[in-house]
């Protein structure tokens, strides 16, 4: 029963890493129908923008004079960095590139992931080894009646639940949610009753990418590691879990997300020899959706436009 | 005695809630252009996109020529013999105006692949009449697809798009051949000279059923020999042009639409 | 009129006549400054020179109408001398055995790229694991050969087509899907190929396969040395020219396919799916076929590389491979053949000759890559439009013209 909780505890923890990274590859695919392969090392460029601004917080001895309120305004700054960032690439990248065919565009996303972290690990000191990472969670075990819980997790999940949450709300309850939903719907349609597209997709791309980069933060912090290509893993693993949930849905990026990281915590430790072919199990849920339900679990069936 | 070539019975599409076609009949005959007319969002092109294979039908029949062709794949559909066009055209467009038609042919090739490596004679024989046919096919529909064979089928203007398309889709000789909203866009100028390609399909393949989805009433009026009308899935009306268009069910469901778009 | 229009244009003719050898002397010469000498700024010298003549093609239209011109009047001779050529070039560095291993590197990654051209070019699929049917191809032919004693000729085929099994098993589950879908599954089918390779005991794990046998020609093992009129030639020729046989093969293959209807379908596939299935394609047996005969290739290209090095280990497969392939095709040209030999050849070369900066390896293929889509996305040689002899147009459709003109 004990290491059964244990286990729900971390595939609960790794589903709302999982989650943070799908939602932003659902509502890329749902406003502009492009898989952004970029975005998994989007998150690992939150964590290494964050080691220097947290280095540089400590040697001016701003940490020991209130490390409760600082970091989490760090955090908040490196989410605003990789939100930029996430603009910078639709400005950059895929705004031109909208003309072209999709393969074209899918492809220098890739390309541009390659970029970033090529570029990260050249450029960082010492780039191409594991890096450690700042303990930014609370340490420390909540005990109930037997059951231990790391209040690192707990912060983790915490934080996903309160982010996925307000996104929800953003999504349904105000003007610009609406106007996202409206051009998932039909680009032209929202276009001609007066919504201004462009602004929405930037939007978009700034909430997906500073998610990414508060994923990134969170892996970061509970591993206390980050290398530069943890992006690839994180990515694609964000990206099956919104495929599992349905592509372009935000409900099924959680469902998928969840579904993922229980899949494969439960996997790893039930299936002898398991923890070697973590990945293993995940891909091969992601193909069995592909084949027997392509549309994902919330997605409808999808009756190609003609 | 002329002879049912297509038979579509009962035919109902549902998509989730919504139906798209409901009960839908009627036969198309030898040398015979079918229209189906109707408002926006009558279902037209899903009975076209039923009949191609891309949608599978929720209940009913589809016979060609004594088969049922239901639950077909498209492509299957298409080699047996019904061709169709696209409301906004799908031309292949990074490759020539002539590859696009040699495409229709090359489909009811008997080579295999083996012969691609081995039978090269054999290829270039058939590559040769297949090419002869094609400039042919495109010389009765336009003298610009002629002139330059080796442009991107891309760089067409929307007009000659249009009759490569219906080249493409006769290039391997179709029982059928389905047209959707072919004078969409079109001035009057070109759709006269649509309807003249009509004509001429007629003319040129002895035999071939055409079914006509349109919006363009003078279209409809000088080439279907008959009509039949859908609203919201349901047929209202059928009969000659002049039987239609004076039928007040019509007008009505017209006069709707009209009322609901303004 | 000819339907054709006939290039009688006299103003060029001495140009036309001249454009082609000149070119192969142009050629042959980048070829020597990039390739053959050890030094860093004959080889850039060399690329310099290829990039001016490619920008003096591409600036001026006269120029180039006259290049295209001689390349397709002179298809054969050149063509020979091409051979001819690529004979000759190694008997002239036959003292320098690392240049050999070069260019045989360099023939490898061009037979992966043709393979990676049939998908990623010709039928449109994105393919980002194709490294994975290289590196089954080569663990095939390494485990045969080491753990059955199996021959190469028998190991080779088999690597081919264990190769194409697991392509057309990967291509499955995309035949409903997207084309993002299919970049998730080769890119998981890429990681899950690389986590097995490296956790499986059989493959050796991350140690890989040693000791490896060289191919074997009626006993004759490629490992023995040449002596002739008394000058003994490094067992690398041995490889250069075994391999140009396979390279030689696959593009007469690879130049068929696209003449041929298949060609054409996957072209039709890659425009439009849907228009292509309504002419009558069976877009998922062309769309499984392209899988399989590229994985095919790359199956070869891994028995060959596995045979020719000896060791093979899970670092040769991985997602890093798969986008160094995929630069060569970008870089050279989707879906034209020539180019992507091309931009095979430069991007397997480079990365030789400038060891120095070897940590920047993968960070300039990302680049090349992003910069190419950005700015040419046709690559070096735009993709082209196919043409027919002009035997093939009848001359009776020529006088109809005039007729109803």
């Amino acid at each position: 029963m004990n290491t059964f909780f244990q286990l729900f505890i971390s595939a609960l923890l790794v589903s709302s890493l999982y989650t943070l990274v799908a939602v932003g590859f659902t509502m890329y695919v749902g406003v502009i129908n492009l898989a952004n392969f970029s975005h998994g090392d989007t998150c690992v460029m939150g964590t290494f923008l964050l080691m220097p601004i947290f280095l540089f917080a400590t040697k001016m001895g701003w940490l020991s004079a209130g490390a409760g309120l600082l970091i989490p305004v760090i955090i908040i700054l490196v989410m605003l960095l990789t939100g930029l960032w996430g603009a910078g690439i639709y400005k950059i990248l895929v705004k031109p590139l909208l003309v072209a065919p999709r393969l074209i565009l899918l492809l220098a996303s890739v390309a541009a992931g390659q970029v970033i972290r090529e570029a990260i690990r050249v450029i960082y000191p010492n780039g191409s080894n594991p890096q450690v990472f700042p303990k930014l969670l609370p340490s420390g075990i909540l005990e109930i009646s037997g059951l231990r819980f790391g209040y690192d997790s707990l912060t983790i999940i915490f934080l996903s639940v309160i982010c996925i949450i307000s996104l929800n709300f953003i999504i349904k309850r105000t003007k610009m949610g609406l106007a996202m939903r409206a051009v998932s719907q039909n680009s032209d349609v929202s276009q001609m009753m007066g919504i201004n597209i462009e602004k929405t997709i930037i939007t978009v791309f700034i909430i997906g990418s500073a998610l990414a980069g508060l994923a990134g933060i969170l892996n970061g912090a509970f591993y206390g590691i980050t290398k530069f290509n943890l992006g690839s893993n994180l990515g694609i693993k964000g990206f099956s879990a919104a495929v599992i949930g349905g592509l372009g849905d935000f409900q099924g990026a959680i469902v998928g997300g969840v579904l993922l990281g229980f899949i494969e915590v439960f996997a790893a430790a039930y299936i002898p020899n398991g923890s070697q072919y973590q990945d293993v199990f995940s891909f091969l849920a992601v193909i069995a959706f592909l084949i027997f339900r392509p549309s994902g679990i919330l997605g409808e069936k999808i009756f190609e436009k003609v | 005695m002329v002879e049912k070539i297509l038979t579509v019975k009962n035919l109902t599409m549902r998509f989730g809630g919504l139906t798209a076609i409901d009960n839908f009949s009627w036969d198309l005959h030898e040398n015979e252009i079918l229209g189906i007319i109707g408002p926006n969002g009558a279902g037209k092109t899903t009975v076209f996109n039923v009949i191609s294979g891309l949608y599978t039908p929720t209940s009913g029949d589809i016979r060609f020529k004594g088969t049922t062709i239901n639950g077909y794949p498209p492509h299957k559909i298409a080699k047996m013999g019904i061709k169709r066009t696209f409301q906004q055209s799908r031309l292949f467009d990074n490759i020539s105006v002539l590859d696009n038609v040699l495409i229709g042919m090359a489909t009811i090739s008997e080579n295999i692949f083996i012969n691609t490596l081995f039978r090269r004679d054999l290829l270039q024989k058939e590559l040769a009449s297949n090419i002869n046919e094609a400039m042919q096919l495109m010389q009765h529909f336009s003298q610009v697809l002629v002139e330059n064979p080796y442009r991107r089928a891309g760089d067409l203007v929307p007009g000659e798009r249009r009759k490569l398309e219906i080249c493409r889709a006769l290039a391997s000789n179709p029982d059928i051949l389905l047209l959707d909203e072919p004078a969409a866009g079109m001035d009057p100028n070109e759709s006269s000279e649509l309807m003249d390609d009509i004509m001429r399909v007629k003319s040129l393949r002895k035999g071939i059923g055409i079914v006509l989805i349109e919006h363009d009433m003078v279209v409809v009026q000088k080439t279907a020999d008959y009509i039949v009308v859908l609203s919201y899935g349901k047929e209202i009306a059928r009969g000659t042009f002049n039987e239609v268009s004076s039928n007040s069910t019509v007008q009505e469901a017209y006069l709707g639409s009209e009322l609901e778009n303004a | 009129m000819n339907p054709i229009k006939m290039n009688d244009s006299t103003t060029n003719r001495t140009l036309n006549r001249i454009i082609t050898p000149i070119l192969l002397i142009v050629v042959v010469a980048s070829v020597y400054l990039v390739v053959v000498y050890e030094n860093v700024i004959t080889t850039i010298a060399g690329l310099l020179l290829g990039v001016g003549v490619f920008f003096g093609y591409s600036r001026y239209p006269k120029l180039k109408e006259s290049v295209n011109d001689g390349i397709k009047k002179d298809k054969v001779y050149l063509i020979i001398t091409g051979l001819i050529l690529a004979f000759i070039i190694p008997l002239t560095t036959r003292t320098q055995p690392y240049i050999i291993h070069i260019l045989i590197i360099a023939e490898i990654s061009i037979i992966l790229a043709l393979g990676l051209n049939f998908q990623v070019g010709s039928t449109g699929i994105p393919n980002l694991g194709y490294a994975a049917f290289y590196g089954v191809g080569a663990y095939a032919s390494a485990l045969l050969s080491t753990k059955f004693g199996m021959s190469f000729w028998v190991s080779l085929l088999a690597a081919g087509f264990i190769a194409a099994f697991f392509g057309w098993l990967v291509g499955l589950p995309t035949l409903r899907t997207r084309s993002y879908h299919m970049a998730l599954v080769s890119i998981a089918f890429g990681l899950v190929t690389y986590i097995m390779l490296n956790n499986l005991v059989f493959t050796g794990g991350p140690n890989g396969i040693k000791n490896i046998p060289a191919p074997e020609i009626f006993g004759w093992s490629l490992f023995s040395t040449i002596r002739l009129f008394g000058n003994s030639f490094p067992v690398q020729i041995n490889f250069y020219y075994f391999v140009l046989l396979f390279l030689v093969l696959m593009l007469a293959i690879a130049f068929f396919v696209y003449n041929s209807k298949i060609g054409l379908f996957w072209n039709a596939v890659r425009e439009d799916e849907i228009a292509a299935k309504c002419s009558g394609i069976n877009t998922a047996k062309l769309k499984l076929l392209s899988f399989a005969m590229g994985a095919f290739l790359a199956g070869i290209a891994g028995s060959l590389y596995a045979h020719y090095i000896g060791y093979i280990s899970p670092e040769n497969f991985n997602f890093n491979t798969s986008l160094q392939v995929l630069g060569m095709v970008i870089m050279g040209g989707l879906d034209n053949i020539v180019g992507v030999s091309i931009g095979a050849f430069i991007l397997s070369v480079a990365p030789e000759k400038f060891r120095s900066l070897a940590d920047f390896r993968m960070l300039a293929t990302g680049l090349i890559i992003l910069l190419m889509l950005m700015f040419r996305s046709s690559g070096i040689i735009r993709q082209q439009i196919r043409e027919y002899k002009k035997s093939h147009f009848r001359t009776e459709l020529a006088n109809k013209d005039e007729g109803n003109g």
